[in-house]
């Protein structure tokens, strides 16, 4: 069993469904998005280490 | 410029925090549509603190409004009239998306498998490897159905993401009322009780993300 590898029902899956909403859902209205594959898993690496430093996504409302 | 975060019915207050530049978040109404914008000098790249930002806005703005269709991060308008201009041809579907929606909250449900996929190790014959393939195939089809019928029964609507590659058995969102979030996470974790080779994680309420268009 390798179940210790899955994301935990915390912090990292919350952000990546954050993450994977803001940037994949939701009403478009432009036709034309430029977010490139590339950058969007840049984000999601960033936003993993931003995540592991800084905490909860309510954590991170209150220190914006 | 104009970043588009989110529509809704109507403001009674709009967020406190700020947007994506550090601005103050207004309100663009559009016949019976609000259009939810902040006002930037200039466009914003896709940092995570901007894409932290725009989530903020709109999970603040679900908190306060029944009612919230979030945009998703995009480029974004020259101007009003540009907003407008693409608005315009949208109104009547977004209206009755946020009718769909109202006293609705998002919640995500992924299962993953928590076993590793049948390998093909040298002593294994193509045949009986692709025979392991199938059945785990088969049963983390049925692990899935099991999970998402009943979760859909409390749902007003659900939509399931095919599963990718890897662990995942089940990645679904489900449409539900507010009154119902706590039966909702009730069932979730009698059923994740009931598979205990899946790691079943629920995460919300958030925003009707995946409901903002009709079921294709």
């Amino acid at each position: 069993m390798t179940v210790a590898e899955l994301p935990s029902a915390g912090e990292d899956v919350t952000l990546l469904d954050l993450v994977d909403r803001v940037l994949n859902k939701g009403v478009v209205l432009t036709g034309d998005i430029t977010l490139s594959v590339a950058d969007v898993d840049l984000v999601y690496v960033s936003l993993r280490v931003l995540l592991a430093s800084a905490g909860t996504l309510d954590r991170l409302a209150e220190a914006s | 410029v104009i970043h588009l975060y989110a529509f809704t019915e109507a403001v009674a207050a709009l967020p406190a925090c700020t947007g994506v530049a550090g601005e103050r978040v207004e309100a663009r109404t559009l016949d019976d549509v609000v259009a939810v914008v902040g006002a930037l000098a200039a466009p914003v790249a896709e940092t995570p603190s901007a894409v932290l930002a725009h989530g903020l806005v709109v999970e603040s703005l679900a908190e306060q409004s029944p009612s919230v269709l979030p945009a998703r991060f995009a480029e974004p308008f020259a101007d009003d009239d540009s907003l407008r201009s693409a608005l315009a041809p949208r109104l009547a579907e977004l209206r009755r998306r946020l009718v769909r929606v109202r006293g609705c909250v998002e919640l995500a449900v992924r299962a993953m498998d928590g076993r590793d996929a049948p390998s093909s190790g040298p002593a294994g014959s193509g045949r009986s490897y692709m025979r392991a393939l199938a059945s785990t195939h088969a049963e983390r089809a049925a692990a899935a159905e099991s999970i998402h019928r009943p979760l859909h029964a409390l749902a007003a609507e659900s939509r399931v993401v095919p599963p990718a590659q890897g662990r995942t058995v089940l990645q679904a969102s489900y449409l539900v009322r507010r009154g119902d979030i706590g039966a909702f996470a009730d069932r979730v974790e009698q059923l994740a009780g009931r598979h205990p080779d899946l790691a079943v994680v629920c995460t919300g309420p958030w925003a009707p993300y995946s409901f903002v268009e009709e079921e294709s």
